[in-house]
């Protein structure tokens, strides 16, 4: 290995830990089902992470969006649109990497020693995350909107993170909840345990598939200030970046490529420093 | 190729800040607010 790093494996831990708790700060919240209901949710958090978690301190930017644009008389999101532009364009798939709580979920998760499949997730399954974002994240949401507010149709039919987060929490807590509970409830459990069974044996499955918000910031990966570059005249040509890569992205044929997290793994394992993770833009 | 992308990055990032703005003033962030501070019923899967 060269001498060229990014952060390294316990590094990286360390920050998703923080990050973790600091958009999670309010662990007291747990024992009575409350929410945080201060000025700090007007923000958005720039990870996957529900506003109905009674940790939460922010707000989650694929609910707010879905809220706008369910929202009568308001058919676009100017403010969580620029939130989440904002981050893409300066940090891309970093966040994936660094920040999203359920990210860090799934990576605790897929470490639960089972056997791993041997074979990748098939090519076209990272096309997926696309078509919710289209079709639950936007469409789903005006097309339900009526008189009354449309619905985060994401959040309702799919998000595992919600269940997970919110949902059980609150009907631990709440237990004039628990009478009613119903069919899209045990759809949302079901999408969860999905979800957890094949992110134990699929390195961050959700991301690689499942993701609207992954599938926004990997689109600006292509042009965020923070970026991956390769040095083709040190390379080797050694492919030991491909096979370090947890997300099945090759970095030398595409640095920036919409599945690349920016974990920093490829980084540090490349023999000739060829790769390196700059903050300036392209 | 390298000039262009780095203009399209700051002319995004500039988009960003001008939706932002544009969004606070039309009072969105109160619908975030609003919606982020209740037990969303959706979201926990009792919608």
């Amino acid at each position: 290995m060269g001498n060229n790093r990014f952060f390294t494996a316990l590094q990286r831990k360390l920050i998703q830990f923080a990050a973790f708790g600091f958009t999670n700060s309010h662990i007291g919240n747990y024992a009575g089902g409350k929410l945080y209901t201060g000025k700090f949710k007007n923000f958005c958090t720039p990870g996957l992470n529900c506003y109905s978690c009674p940790a939460a301190g922010f707000s989650c930017p694929i609910g707010s969006l879905q809220t706008v644009l369910g929202t009568p008389g308001r058919n676009i999101s100017l403010y969580v649109t620029g939130i989440i532009l904002a981050f893409g364009v300066l940090f891309g798939r970093f966040i994936c990497g660094f920040l999203c709580p359920f990210g860090l979920f799934q990576e605790l998760i897929h470490k639960i020693p089972v056997p791993k499949p041997k074979r990748r997730l098939p090519k076209w399954s990272k096309y997926i995350k696309y078509v919710l974002l289209v079709a639950f994240v936007i469409i789903g949401p005006l097309l339900t909107k009526g008189i009354g507010a449309g619905n985060p149709t994401f959040c309702e039919y799919i998000c595992p993170a919600g269940t997970l987060e919110a949902g059980i929490p609150m009907l631990l807590t709440h237990p004039e909840l628990q009478t009613v509970i119903g069919e899209l409830f045990s759809l949302k459990i079901i999408i969860l345990i999905i979800v957890v069974v094949l992110s134990i044996l699929y390195y961050r499955f959700f991301c690689k598939v499942l993701c609207p918000l992954g599938a926004i910031y990997g689109l600006l990966n292509k042009v965020s200030i923070l970026h991956l570059e390769v040095d083709k005249a040190s390379c080797v040509s050694c492919g030991r970046c491909a096979k370090v890569c947890q997300m099945d992205v090759d970095v030398t044929q595409n640095p920036n490529s919409a599945e690349c997290i920016r974990c920093g793994c490829c980084v540090n394992e490349c023999p000739k420093d060829a790769i390196k993770i700059t903050f300036k833009a392209q | 190729m390298e000039n262009k992308k780095r203009l399209v990055s700051y002319v995004l990032l500039a988009v960003a800040g001008i939706l932002i703005v544009a969004g606070v003033m039309s009072n969105e962030v109160i619908l975030v607010l609003n919606k982020s501070i209740r037990i969303c019923m959706e979201c926990i899967g009792l919608g």
